[in-house]
């Protein structure tokens, strides 16, 4: 393996700005990587883009990244893993996408995801599942899953994904990287495809929290372009990784620190609180009321959104079109069912059903005020705690076909992770253990809205003390040989 | 039952979708798992509206370049070279 592949995206810029290393080696290297990764199926699209000449004081200058194909390069096929977007060549770049190629970043490809971003295990992409690079029967998490498996693989430096309900956190978890949801309304949703508005949010997956506090240093800012983006201030994340927790206060929610935590996660979660400790934190249990019914708003929530967001692929602008249609409305009727898989048209109907007349008190409008409860539970909690410290999920990351049929089992992993996109709080997932067969244990941080350098830092120092983001699969650095 | 039939037809409608008879059997299966799950809702109390976290900022009305009509029709899968084409809606 060569030993760049061993360097963060940082220390990797950092060599290339000395001159240790040239920028087309590194291109040539992760290109090189990418073609022989077949059977980890984590990229949609191999394309590289044109390095742009960075400004000197770029921090990720020359480091090859990817892009979830759900974010739009313009010229490139964006695709969302559908049928419906397959020959979609949006002539737009997504703003966060534009922000790091104009800091200087390569653009390796694009990365495979669950259809539209709709799931959690990665496996109702149209491209077919990703596997996880730790070991091929499972799945790399979901819906970002392509961007942590070419991350984890060492395919390149960092990656970006959407978060909506834990996908980016899911899958970063499952495949032993750091990745983080920002604030919500941080990074600007221009150029990402919609599936649920409130809740969707761009962020970093990448080797550890440093990196990612680098691309968001980047992609953060206020964008017009984006009705929800915050008006600032952005003050430098990086420049808030200090590694010191000394008055830190963390919680630990009893409500995601259960029974269905299984014993590998539970040991691992209690290690990562000593580790923070040693850092001077203080980490404690502790009570968490009105956080229950999270997960049920947000299925709600999601669904209706998604139905509203989805209506728009018609076969008229864009996206499949269906031949033999006799009238237009038949036209969308043949386009929709030809162009949307299963587990999307399940939530479309799902968010129609909960939006009809009769069902929008019982469903939609409870579903509301539970989100305004989650907030209130967690406006309560920061006065006693900075940051909170939960599962990601709660036992090994499903096995490949394991629970495609079972959506109540699915959407109820969720419940670690979507909170956080209730309350557009922000939240990060890292390594923080190893399971007996293998595979990677993650953890989950998150604070108060603005608060993302808190949270960095708490990652930051938690790498301090410990080498989990250190540790790759076999095949790191090799593409698919080593397997 | 939540749903049946008859509801997942009349959804289906709504949608602009349209399923084969076993898609509908196995997805209104599912679906009913899953509103069952959903249907702990039905006990939260209901509560004042709240002001919303996230705010939206209107921009100023000021005229900008639009998309380049030529490159947004590149996608289309059929265009006169200056509008969508559809089937034909008035005899």
């Amino acid at each position: 393996m060569n030993q760049l592949f061993d360097l963060t995206a940082l220390e990797l810029a950092r060599a290339i700005a000395r001159g240790d290393v040239a920028q087309s080696d590194v291109i040539q290297g992760s290109a090189d990587c990418i073609a022989v990764s077949d059977k980890l199926n984590c990229f949609t699209a191999i394309s590289v883009s044109d390095p742009i000449a960075a400004t000197p004081d770029s921090s990720l200058s020359g480091v090859p990244m990817a892009v979830k194909d759900n974010l739009c390069l313009a010229g490139t096929a964006t695709t969302c893993a559908s049928r419906m977007l397959r020959d979609f060549i949006p002539p737009y770049t997504a703003a966060a996408v534009e922000k790091l190629l104009c800091a200087g970043a390569v653009c390796m490809g694009k990365t495979n995801l669950d259809e539209f971003a709709i799931g959690s295990t990665s496996e109702t992409s149209f491209f077919g599942p990703v596997k996880n690079p730790w070991n091929l029967e499972y799945s790399a998490g979901g819906s970002s899953g392509g961007s942590a498996a070419a991350v984890a693989a060492g395919l390149v430096w960092y990656a970006l994904g959407s978060d909506t309900g834990g996908s980016i956190r899911h899958p970063a978890a499952c495949c032993g990287v750091t990745g983080m949801k920002p604030t919500y309304g941080t990074v600007s949703r221009y150029g990402l495809v919609s599936y649920a508005s409130s809740f969707d949010q761009i962020g970093p997956i990448a080797r550890d929290a440093a990196d990612c506090a680098a691309v968001l240093d980047i992609i953060r800012g206020h964008d017009r372009r984006d009705s929800t983006s915050l008006p600032g201030p952005y003050p430098s994340l990086s420049a808030q990784l200090t590694g010191d927790l000394r008055s830190v206060r963390i919680g630990i929610p009893d409500v995601y620190f259960d029974e269905a935590v299984d014993e590998p996660t539970r040991c691992a979660i209690l290690s990562c609180a000593d580790a923070l400790r040693r850092r001077g934190a203080t980490v404690e249990l502790c009570r968490a009321s009105g956080l229950e019914h999270a997960v049920h708003a947000y299925y709600v929530l999601a669904c209706a959104q998604a139905s509203s967001n989805l209506a728009r692929y018609d076969g008229v602008r864009y996206g499949c079109r269906a031949e033999a249609a006799h009238d237009v409305q038949d036209l969308f009727v043949r386009s929709r069912s030809l162009g949307f898989g299963r587990e999307v048209q399940r939530r479309i109907l799902l968010g129609t059903y909960l939006l009809s007349d009769e069902n929008y008190d019982t469903y939609y409008k409870k579903a509301v005020a539970v989100r305004h409860q989650v907030e209130g539970a967690f406006r309560a909690l920061w006065h006693s705690y900075d940051l909170l410290l939960t599962p990601v999920f709660p036992g090994p990351p499903p096995k490949l076909g394991q629970k495609t049929n079972d959506p109540v089992a699915l959407y109820q992993e969720d419940r670690y992770v979507a909170c956080a996109n209730l309350a557009g709080l922000p939240a990060l997932s890292m390594p923080c253990g190893m399971r007996q067969e293998g595979l990677p244990i993650g953890v989950q941080l998150l604070g108060p809205r603005m608060s993302d350098g808190a949270v960095l830092n708490a990652a930051f120092a938690f790498q301090q003390e410990t080498d989990f983001h250190r540790r790759h699969p076999p095949m790191f650095g090799l593409g698919g040989d080593a397997e | 039952m939540t749903i049946n039939n008859k509801t997942m037809a009349d959804l289906e409608r709504k949608a602009a979708l349209s399923l084969t008879d076993t898609e509908r059997a196995e997805l209104t299966a599912q679906m009913n798992a899953v509103l069952s799950c959903l249907d702990v809702l039905r006990t939260c109390p209901d509560c004042p509206p709240a002001e919303p976290s996230a705010t939206c900022t209107l921009r100023t009305d000021q005229v900008l370049p639009s998309a380049d009509r030529a490159a947004v029709l590149t996608n289309a899968p059929e265009t006169d070279g200056t509008f969508f084409l559809v089937p034909r809606t008035v005899e």
